[in-house]
């Protein structure tokens, strides 16, 4: 390698290898990938990398009458029955909720735009117990009987559902969120309603680099001047982690940076403030979430 | 898949449909779409069944590879927007000048494809998200800076110090 144009190209090979530069930077790139070693190599060594990640994306189980349209239309044969799929489902990947239990759904159609909350919702649904008929209203009554996840999913399901159009978050924090809940790493806490809000309950999801989603629903509304506040409850004093204001149906989403104090997993709890939030909790616990050990 | 045998296409389907349409769904996120992919990809792969070289990577492989590659062209002309790369013929899958390269190729393991997830979600989350942005979306680096509003030099280097990361994953 004497090129020595090298430098200015020696931080495109990894973008080259995810296919993100555009079309001129590509062509420029190619040409100098002609004359250096060095950078051919690069773009070798990365390779396995981005071709490693189409395993990356959700497995999901497609509708059934595709296989015979497949079939059919490719070999000109009328496909024999698909054996029992039970063995195939196991393979589900869901890391993000249960690690090794699961279940697989068959996920709605989105509708066109619904975009990422549409994926956050499917993802959910994909870890929830599966099989037709599977309604978000019938699950109130089964949600006793079916894993914890079923009611994060539910919860998220009913939103996207009722909100689809009326969320408005910025494409970055539904990207955010997305990548924290459906990660592989994933920490949880579970969050339960008190006297106060029987019917109310969250989850807090982390991540390794201590990025926190809280999905909260069911909260009751908020009186005039007051808010909602989240705090890590640790051993000498609790911590703020942010204020939550729920949307008119009790939802909220809430996005947040784990202080550095913080080891999670912690108690967890949602307590009601004057707006504007405060140092320390004094009102009412309306959500409690402990962890299991 | 052998041969271009209808069962064995019938199997490979069984097989790879759901990280095939997984994988087409979380490019297109509509389903009719993602269903045409499917029906492109097995199309394809059919035709192709012949020349794939089983020493150059698993099935799998192969058919998350054409189905990426046309999920990301079907969007691109869904698109159809000005600044976006074209709207047909290969994409974002990097070819490389043969005479540079040659013909080499990974094969990864189910324990590799499993280390490199874990080590994706793990990273920092603008570096996974723009990686993902890039990959899943086929957006340029100047889409993604747009689409997460950060500078375009901020998206450059995350998306490479992710990969970087990732690489040391893979390789560990
Ligand atoms: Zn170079």
């Amino acid at each position: 390698m004497s090129d020595t144009q090298h430098g200015q190209f020696d931080a495109l090979a990894a973008l080259y290898a995810m296919g993100a530069l555009g079309e001129d930077e590509r062509d420029a790139f190619e040409t100098h990938l002609e004359v250096c070693v060095e950078c051919v190599n690069e773009v070798k060594s990365l390779l396995p990398v981005t071709h490693g990640l189409t395993h990356g994306a959700l497995p999901l189980e497609a509708p059934a009458a595709l296989r015979a349209r497949v079939l059919g239309e490719v070999t000109g044969v009328t496909p024999s029955p698909r054996e029992a799929p039970a063995a195939a489902l196991l393979d589900t990947r869901f890391g993000a909720l249960e690690g090794s239990e699961t279940f697989a759904h068959v996920v709605e159609p989105p509708r066109r735009g619904a975009g990422l909350l549409f994926w956050l919702t499917a993802t959910l649904l994909v870890a929830a117990a599966g099989g037709g008929g599977w309604y978000v209203s019938e699950l109130d009554r089964q949600t006793q009987g079916l894993r914890a996840n079923m009611d994060a999913a539910m919860q998220l399901a009913k939103r996207a559902e009722l909100e689809l159009e009326s969320v408005r978050s910025a494409a970055a924090e539904r990207e955010a969120v997305l990548a924290i809940v459906t990660g592989s790493d994933v920490g949880q806490l579970e969050l339960t309603g008190q006297p106060l809000a029987p019917r109310a309950s969250a989850r807090a999801l982390w991540n390794a680099a201590a990025d926190m989603v809280v999905l909260a629903t069911g909260l009751p509304p908020l009186p005039a001047g007051d808010v909602y506040q989240l705090w890590f409850v640790l051993p000498d004093a609790p911590v703020s982690a942010t204020l939550v204001k729920p949307g008119p149906r009790g939802d909220a989403t809430v996005m947040l940076k784990v202080p550095d104090a913080v080891t999670l997993p912690t108690v967890m709890a949602l307590t009601i403030e004057p707006a504007g939030g405060v140092d320390a909790p004094t009102g009412d616990v309306y959500l409690l979430g402990q962890p299991a050990e | 898949m052998a041969e271009g045998e209808p069962d064995a296409l019938a199997a490979a389907y069984d097989r790879h449909i759901r990280a095939v349409y997984g994988l087409a769904m979380r490019v297109l996120q509509d389903q009719g779409d993602a269903e045409d992919v499917v029906q492109e990809v097995f199309s394809q792969a059919w035709t192709q069944a012949k020349q794939y070289d089983a020493t150059r990577g698993s099935v799998v492989s192969w058919l998350l590879t054409i189905t990426r590659s046309r999920a990301i062209d079907r969007l691109r002309s869904r698109r159809a927007r000005p600044d976006s790369a074209p709207a047909s013929g290969e994409v974002a899958v990097v070819e490389l000048p043969d005479s540079a390269l040659g013909a080499e190729n990974e094969v990864l393991t189910a324990e590799s494809a499993a280390r490199l997830r874990s080590a994706l979600s793990a990273l920092p989350l603008l570096e996974r998200v723009a990686i993902e942005l890039a990959y899943f979306e086929g957006l340029t680096q100047t889409q993604v800076a747009e689409r997460l509003e950060q500078p375009i030099g901020t998206v450059k280097t995350r998306i490479r110090t992710g990969l970087l990361t990732l690489r040391e994953a893979l390789n560990s």
